[in-house]
């Protein structure tokens, strides 16, 4: 303990140097933080709005749904799945679609859509589909039309205002045949569904399928993409448990899947942990240039030292004794460096959270297309903030540890003399 | 005679609002053109630190130093640097001479810096050099010249810059008696022939007996201020 | 002048000082290079791949083609111009195709597809799809009506390989028409829509069926440089005005965008690299001057003014940087080259792209235009370093650093 408090003392002998080493810590780990909140920040968004445009990160579908598409693979509305839904905080949104593959047909041109019926304050919510209106307006909860998406419209030849039929198959073998207006006009980034999409409000596409309170799929949205296992793990839990309290509302057969986003949309999972290998090795070279950065500091404290130590040895302190101190004296700067560098951070990345870094160039504007706003935010999570200066703690244990070499190797008459 | 430094009543604070310590307290002084003179008195007197004061190393609490009628306490770092420069020549107890350079180019150094011509720079560091019998060992390191060697190459590279005087701090503290004497030798000629000022602040009663005058300080203050017999 | 050779002595004076700087200047050179080289293999990686499984370097293609894929949208002249671009120096290989969307049945299920007919010996050169097999082969056996499908859609049909499956299809006179086929090979590429939705036929078969004849929807090329796609693929445009002529960038804008995010990122990474390497070499400097501290005060009180002890200080760690930055030059061509050909197993570090079972290894390659911009980049950020301490040396007072034990 009595080594401790020397150690201490000791630091603030030279407030200079104190200071200097502490802040060579301070910002390797500042430096740390940043980049991987930055990289974890680019990969959440990636994924959040690929996901926010096509299935979300999980889907509560009919077992079966996936592999087959069929309008059979529907389940009912369970008031008691939406509750459950409903109170899981974790979930901020649930989408619900009643979506089949159509004809539409204006007499001259038919083409095969495929049609969503949607709730559209909470699809709005997940993919701004309002915002991407091009022309008329986007449908209300009651209404008789119908949106196309731009390319489809055009293969058409239809314009708001214009009628569409469609055909498709209904439920339980029955034909599905529906007239509707052209409410209003969509346009999406990517080019396969821009050709091919229309959406309905949910009444009307149980109307066209005449299948009732049905749907093909809950698209889940959730606060943290980190607990989507979880989150489907727990939702499986309770819906077993819904199923053995409930009963009598169970279409006999029915019953439910959850797939996450990494089984529906496996190239973006695989994309994904390719950029996290890279991001790997891009924090090792950091690693690098830090760990020179902050073994310059120490090198240049020690000789700055090598007068002192001389003397401390010549009136008898042990060598062993002598380079515990010191070394504690690093570990202690490390660790104060350590954590003024985390609380440090924190300013700066929340800074960056609410004014993102724009990029620019060419690619920004073909990202704005695309619907992917061409800016950089840094994800907040805290894991990182601990496991960087962790990391960086570390490397600076490590290196503080040169200090045992260089004592040991001192001798007595030289150091004094330097 | 000259009055090169003069000083009015000069002090020094430390720590003024805390625990004040008054390293010069009120010391009024005069030296003259030519003088050899000794400031002595026990460690901790505030010789090193009248010392520091004259040269323009530091500045006074209160009071005034006037080197030739200049009053250097007004002036900034830069031009106290230049005014060291032109005017005040240095030899400290130690660590006097630039380690990466050789002795003949330790003494060109100030020369380099007032911008003389090689011509004269040449010819003033092979007579300084020679003066201070030193010439076979121009083109040795610092490190290769022995505790002695080192002050008698301080002592011309002081000269070097043709200053009005020179101050040497301790200049005999870490040298055996041989070296020791020996340089009292050459500063005590260099006095005589050309009328350089010496001011030293030593404890070296061999110093001290070579002064003329003998400056006695205790506690920031002069007490004793006397003619010398030097022997 | 004097400055400069007591500068450079004093480096020499305290070699582990000199060192330290020496090779931090080092270190950060090599780190900016390394991971430029690291991006650029990265984003060559992920782009090959595309282009060499589905998108080649450029596509040709009958203007109202690409819209819905009609059967009738064929090239004109189309295997007259195959030939032209076989023989065209720049191209190194070329294939010609005949493309439709259908569906693929059996038993059970169905789903719709993209039939691509292919002449095997031409699209061997040309698509990696045609190793890619996982079972079977790619119409090696020369049989009539063969048809090589995907992993994941064999999966979705519940078929095998020598399994029977109909492809119903739009002829070119506007009959549907269905023909059966016997599943010759699975393949597993990497984009595993792409495995779901598109099939493999032979021309003459798919061409029998369609009643298209010798005539073909799409010219695929690969270029010896593919780096020239941009370039060639403009004066193809310009020579064949009624045609149809896109880079793989235009094909797929995502893949572009994903290199232009890659780019921007590096830009951003390097950034940080390089600040990390100032701060690093700012302290590491601090230290030393509070070392040289006495050093400072006595040359300040011999008459060294201050503007000289800064550039005095700044000229060593100018040497410093210009003896570092070759340093880190030659480190990094060294790793560079290992690596370029050893290529970085990035499954090392992730254990789910392990279990993908694709080999996710990178082959960092570096520009030669890039050396100039990131060691000038690296020198300026060293030469920025040495200015915070040079400054700090000169507010030593003499006093106090002459009498400093």
């Amino acid at each position: 303990m009595m080594y401790l408090l020397l150690a201490w003392r000791n630091m603030w002998r030279s407030r200079r140097r104190t200071l200097i080493t502490i802040s060579s810590i301070f910002f390797a780990v500042l430096f740390a933080i940043v980049m991987r909140v930055m990289m974890v920040g680019i990969f959440d968004k990636m994924i959040s709005d690929t996901v926010s445009m096509s299935c979300g990160y999980l889907q509560i579908q009919h077992s079966g749904y996936w592999d087959n598409k069929s309008i059979d693979s529907t389940f009912e509305e369970n008031p008691l799945l939406i509750e459950i839904l409903n109170t899981d905080k974790r979930i901020t949104t649930w989408n619900p679609h009643l979506e089949s593959f159509a004809l539409a047909s204006t007499g001259e041109r038919t083409k095969g859509i495929l049609v969503t019926g949607i709730d559209q304050e909470k699809e709005n919510r997940v993919s701004k589909l309002s915002e991407k209106i091009s022309s008329g307006r986007y449908l209300d909860q009651n209404d008789k039309g119908i949106l196309l998406a731009e390319g489809l419209a055009a293969y058409l030849n239809l314009k708001v205002n214009d009628t569409v039929v469609l055909l498709g198959q209904g439920y339980q073998g029955n034909t599905a045949a529906g007239k509707y207006l052209v409410k209003g006009i969509v346009k999406l980034p990517i080019p396969q569904m821009n050709k091919s999409m229309a959406w309905l409000p949910m009444q009307g596409s149980r109307d066209f399928l005449s299948t009732g309170a049905r749907y093909t799929s809950f698209s889940l949205m959730v606060r943290d993409r980190m607990q989507v296992g979880e989150v489907k793990q727990d939702l499986l839990d309770k819906i077993a448990g819904m199923r053995a309290t409930a009963g009598v509302n169970y279409t006999p057969g029915s019953s439910y899947t959850i797939m996450t986003w990494q089984q529906m949309l496996p190239e973006l999972d695989q994309l994904f942990q390719a950029k996290m290998a890279q991001n790997v090795i891009m924090s090792g070279i950091l690693y690098l240039v830090i760990a020179f950065g902050i073994f310059g500091t120490i090198l240049m404290m020690l000789n700055e030292r090598m007068h002192e130590f001389g003397i401390l040895i010549a009136i008898g302190m042990k060598k062993r004794i002598l380079a515990g101190i010191v070394v504690l004296e690093l570990i202690l700067m490390s660790l104060t460096g350590t954590l003024l560098g985390i609380a440090g951070a924190f300013p700066l990345v929340l800074y960056f959270r609410f004014h993102p870094v724009r990029l620019g160039g060419d690619w920004a504007k073909t990202a704005e297309k695309f619907n992917f706003s061409p800016v950089i935010q840094p994800s907040a999570d805290l894991k990182h903030f601990i496991i960087q200066g962790y990391a960086v703690l570390s490397i600076a244990v490590v290196l503080s540890l040169y200090a045992l070499v260089k004592i040991n190797r001192l001798k007595a008459i030289e150091a004094i003399n330097s | 005679m000259n009055t090169i430094i003069e000083l009015h009543n000069l002090s020094k604070v430390y720590n003024p609002k805390t625990i004040p310590v008054y390293a010069v307290n009120g010391v009024d002084l005069q030296i003259e053109e030519g003088e050899f003179t000794a400031l002595v008195g026990p460690s901790g007197s505030g010789k090193t630190t009248l010392l520091n004061l004259i040269g323009g190393l530091d500045y006074p609490s209160g009071g005034e130093v006037k080197i030739e009628g200049v009053d250097i306490t007004k002036m900034n770092e830069n031009k106290l640097i230049d005014f060291r420069l032109k005017n005040i020549g240095f030899v400290f107890q130690a660590y006097n001479l630039i380690p990466v350079l050789t002795a003949r180019e330790n003494v060109e150094f100030v020369m380099l810096m007032q911008k003389k011509p090689k011509i004269e720079r040449d010819k003033l560091v092979a007579d300084l050099l020679t003066e201070v019998g030193l010439s076979d060992k121009r083109d040795s390191r610092p490190s290769e010249l022995s505790g002695g060697q080192q002050q008698r190459v301080a002592v011309a590279r002081a000269l070097a810059s043709k200053p009005r005087f020179i101050l040497a701090d301790e200049p005999t503290a870490n040298l055996d008696s041989k070296s020791a004497t020996n340089l009292l030798e050459i500063m005590a000629k260099l006095n005589k022939e050309d009328h350089m000022t010496f001011l030293f602040s030593t404890h070296d009663q061999r110093v001290i007996d070579k002064a003329r005058r003998i400056v006695t300080l205790v506690d920031g203050k002069v007490i004793s201020d006397t003619k010398n017999q030097p022997h | 002048m004097m400055l400069l050779k007591i500068a450079w002595r004093n480096i020499w004076r305290n070699k582990m000082r000199s060192i330290v700087v020496l090779s931090s200047v080092a270190i950060g050179l090599f780190a900016g290079m390394f991971m430029i080289a690291f991006f650029q293999g990265l984003m060559k990686q992920e782009v090959d791949n595309a282009i060499e499984t589905q998108l080649s370097h450029i596509q040709v293609h009958n203007p109202v083609f690409p819209e819905d894929k009609e059967v009738g949208a064929l090239i004109e002249n189309g295997s007259g111009l195959l030939e032209k671009f076989k023989q065209d120096p720049a191209v190194k290989a070329a294939s010609g195709r005949v493309i439709t969307t259908g569906m693929i049945s059996c038993a059970s299920t169905a789903a719709g597809v993209e039939i691509h007919g292919i002449v095997v010996s031409d699209e061997k050169n040309i698509s990696s799809v045609t190793v890619d097999l996982t079972e079977g082969s790619y119409f090696s056996r020369g049989g009539k009506n063969e048809i090589v499908i995907g992993k994941k859609l064999a999966g979705k049909l519940a078929v095998q390989l020598h399994s029977k499956i109909v492809l119903t299809i739009q002829t070119k006179s506007g009959d549907l028409t269905a023909g059966s086929f016997r599943v010759a090979g699975l393949f597993r590429s990497r984009n595993s829509s792409f495995d779901e939705t598109t099939v493999f036929t032979k021309q003459d078969d798919l061409a029998q069926l369609l009643g298209t004849g010798k005539e073909i929807h799409e010219i695929a090329l690969l270029l010896k440089d593919g780096k020239q796609a941009d370039p060639i693929a403009a004066s193809y445009k310009k020579q064949y005005p009624s045609l149809l002529v896109q880079t793989w960038s235009e094909i797929e804008p995502e893949m572009a965008m994903l290199t232009g995010l890659m780019d921007q990122m590096m830009y951003i990474i390097i950034g940080i690299i390089l600040l990390a390497l100032m701060f690093g070499i700012i302290n590491t400097m601090l230290m030393a001057v509070l070392e040289r501290q006495r050093e400072f005060g006595m040359l300040m009180a011999i008459g060294m003014n201050k503007v000289r002890v800064f550039f005095m200080v700044l000229l060593e760690s100018f040497m410093l940087t210009c003896i570092g930055l070759p340093a880190g030059i030659l480190l990094t061509i060294v790793f560079v080259r290992y690596f370029a050909s050893r290529g970085i197993d990035l499954s090392a570090f992730s254990e789910a792209l392990s279990q993908l079972g694709f080999s996710s290894i990178v082959y960092p390659e570096l520009q030669q235009s890039m050396f100039l911009p990131i060691t000038l980049m690296t020198a300026l950020s060293a030469i920025l370093s040495a200015i915070y301490p040079a400054l700090k040396a000169l507010q030593f007072k003499p006093a106090v650093a002459i009498h400093k034990i």
